[in-house]
């Protein structure tokens, strides 16, 4: 299987006198055609990761270290007109307030025929032939080509940002938070709606949301954040019978589960630490219930536990008796 | 049974859009219901369905087209102001719900003063003890915010204070927690829960699309489609047993992935369409169980069980033809 997007210890800083260190020493790997979720609270670096990646970072923000390789392509120093080039036919984004990045005052088939002039030779009628497929894919009536983006719902608008940025079958797909305004009906929808594309058109996608239970059941992989940095990443499957980082564990314990009324669920106590100057100790720890001396006194790797990539002193243990036992 | 807090009859909002396509929009439609001492009753629906609209009426923000508002069997309080008082709002985003000028002291002072008459210094005192019920404690450490310099959650905790300030009988809680990050959602809601449990409230109408925290926090679930009422019930046995398909669809809708990874197969909403039909069941349309009376035939709420009731004409007739 090809690797789509190959990202080595990105760091990423707000500011250049007294920055915050946003995102540090962050790798991820991409395959293709697969959905990796990359999920954390607010200021937790995800986005700013997702930005990063398409390079789409705008000052203060600022990549001050890493290598981002997307499809044999150095992203990191690729020109300004190669980088417009790929944009779009290798990489398209999808952000929360996608129904909006729609321009008002051009119809929804104007803004396709935009993106496939920018970066095809194909004709006028090919052009809307295209269009329709995509909407179809989206269930959506071709007769919304016509319409303007004042005329739709938010839950269509968010559709057709994701028809958008599917047209020209880039490899990867970034969305961040795309369903996050929606209602639990149309986020639904748009969940199915990429269930299927993704049977119909091959593509990663890189699906950034606060929202765990969501990412579960979305991706195939999943890759937790805190405070900037990678705390555990392993498969969707058996992050769900076996979450390891007290993070996310937390993240999970969070929200109610679906299939248990009694279950108990509770908020995370405490808030994430100010990224200005980074103490040598796990940044969790001062939440964490199973912190120890040692938590507060080292900075815990990120460590390949074969079944998980983990950051944690603690349970990193638990880990080896559970692969000891074969469990 | 002691007599409800809140008893609307046949509340029905229609408006009247200006403009060329200018036929009337019932956004409510004859929806009745109470709220009894001690209660919180959830109500449940997409955007556009018209909970919105019911929390405004019952605040007074919105008047009423048609139908009757009771607090404590007193009709319609007419002063508005009074009615302000007696039944308060928490908004959904709490970085709009606060004047970003004002500094919390402030905010919560207003209230105090207006309402309750109490003195500034008073009104300073009363605003440290309700920092404190809404756990921001030490008080002293907010009250010289401004909102800029709390997070998102303190802020909700901050409007849900000012709400309180007022001493009010209800509180209408309008999706309170959807703006905020996972990982405080759960505390908000047990605040709000607690607020119940330690009578600070007689009442709370909890407005949500989310099922899920609807089941958190309320004794009866009451979903809501396009201004109509389509079930109501207690809530573990209406979630245990949805019987109107709409209902269904927003409990598939939530996120599971253990359901997923079973690959069970769920329902898939097939796109609203943009109106509501004159005649029928306003889900009709979407309904993947729609015989030939749904279109002609406006289904009324009947009750299928002690805890139940539901307006489907299918969803009915499978539980007399099961009896």
């Amino acid at each position: 299987m090809s690797v789509i997007v190959q990202a080595e210890n990105v760091s990423v800083d707000y500011g250049r006198k007294n920055p915050v260190h946003a995102v540090r020493n962050v790798s991820l790997t991409i395959e293709e055609n697969q959905f990796v979720g990359l999920v954390g609270e607010s200021g937790c670096g995800k986005s700013t990761l997702g930005f990063a990646l398409a390079r789409l970072e705008r000052p203060p923000a600022q990549i001050i270290s890493g290598t981002i390789q997307i499809v044999g392509q150095d992203w990191r120093t690729l020109a300004a007109e190669p980088l417009r080039r790929a944009r779009w036919t290798e990489v398209s984004v999808v952000l929360q307030s996608g129904m909006n990045a729609l321009n008002p005052i051009m119809t929804i088939g104007a803004q396709f025929k935009d993106v496939m002039e920018q970066h095809t030779r194909m004709s006028p009628a090919e052009i809307v032939a295209r269009a329709e497929t995509m909407l179809e894919m989206v269930q959506i009536q071709p007769e919304v080509l016509g319409r303007y983006p004042h005329e739709l719902s938010g839950g269509m608008k968010q559709r057709i940002a994701i028809a958008l940025a599917l047209v020209l079958q880039p490899k990867l797909v970034i969305m961040d938070e795309p369903t996050t305004a929606l209602d639990m009906v149309v986020q639904r929808q748009i969940v199915e709606n990429l269930k299927e594309l993704r049977r119909q058109q091959a593509f990663s996608m890189l699906f950034i949301s606060h929202d765990l239970g969501l990412v579960l059941e979305l991706a195939d992989q999943v890759v937790v954040m805190y405070a900037g940095e990678v705390v555990e990443r392993q498969s969707a499957t058996s992050m769900l019978d076996h979450p390891w980082h007290p993070y996310t564990r937390a993240l999970m314990h969070s929200l109610p589960d679906p299939e248990n009324p009694k279950g108990s669920y509770e908020g995370i106590p405490g808030t994430p630490p100010d990224l200005h100057h980074i103490p040598t100790a796990c940044l969790y720890a001062p939440r964490c219930p199973l912190a120890t001396d040692v938590c507060r006194a080292q900075t815990p790797p990120l460590e390949d536990l074969k079944v998980v990539d983990l950051r944690c002193f603690v349970t990193r243990e638990e880990v080896g008796v559970h692969v000891g036992t074969g469990a | 049974m002691s007599e409800p807090v809140l008893k609307v009859e046949g509340l029905t909002k229609v408006f009247h859009p200006r403009g060329r396509r200018s036929t009337p929009l019932v956004a409510v439609r004859q929806v009745s219901f109470n709220l009894d001492e001690g209660e919180v009753v959830a109500l449940v629906g997409e955007s556009g369905s018209g909970k919105t609209t019911i929390g405004r009426m019952l605040t007074g923000i919105e008047t009423p087209t048609e139908g009757s508002i009771h607090l404590r069997s007193e009709p319609g309080v007419r002063n508005p102001k009074t009615r302000m008082q007696r039944v308060q709002m928490v908004f959904q985003d709490p970085y709009a719900a606060l004047n970003p000028f004002n500094r919390v002291s402030y905010s919560l002072s207003r209230p105090l003063i207006n309402y309750q008459k109490l003195s500034p210094a008073d009104a300073l005192a009363r605003a440290r003890t309700i920092l404190s019920t809404v756990q921001l404690t030490p008080p002293d450490d907010y009250l010289e915010k401004r909102p800029h310099q709390l997070s998102g959650g303190q802020r909700q905790r901050i409007v849900i204070a000012r709400a309180l300030a007022a001493s009010p009988e209800i509180v209408i809680a309008d999706e309170p927690v959807s703006m905020l990050d996972v990982s405080i959602r759960a505390d908000v809601l047990s605040l709000l829960r607690d607020l119940l449990v330690q009578q600070q409230v007689s009442a709370m109408l909890y407005i949500t699309h989310d099922l899920l925290s609807a089941r958190l926090l309320a004794r009866r679930i009451m979903v809501l489609y396009r201004g109509h009422v389509v079930e109501i019930g207690e809530t573990e046995a209406l979630l245990a047993h949805p019987q109107h398909p709409y209902t269904q669809l927003l409990w598939s809708a939530i996120p599971n992935p253990r359901r997923a990874a079973r690959g069970e197969q769920i329902m898939v909403p097939t796109a609203s369409t943009g109106e509501v039909p004159l005649h029928g069941c306003p889900f009709q349309p979407r309904c993947p169980l729609a015989i030939d009376r749904c279109r002609h035939e406006v289904p009324e709420l009947v009750a299928i069980s002690e805890q139940q009731q539901v307006a489907c004409h299918v969803a009915v007739d499978g539980k007399s033809a099961a009896s």
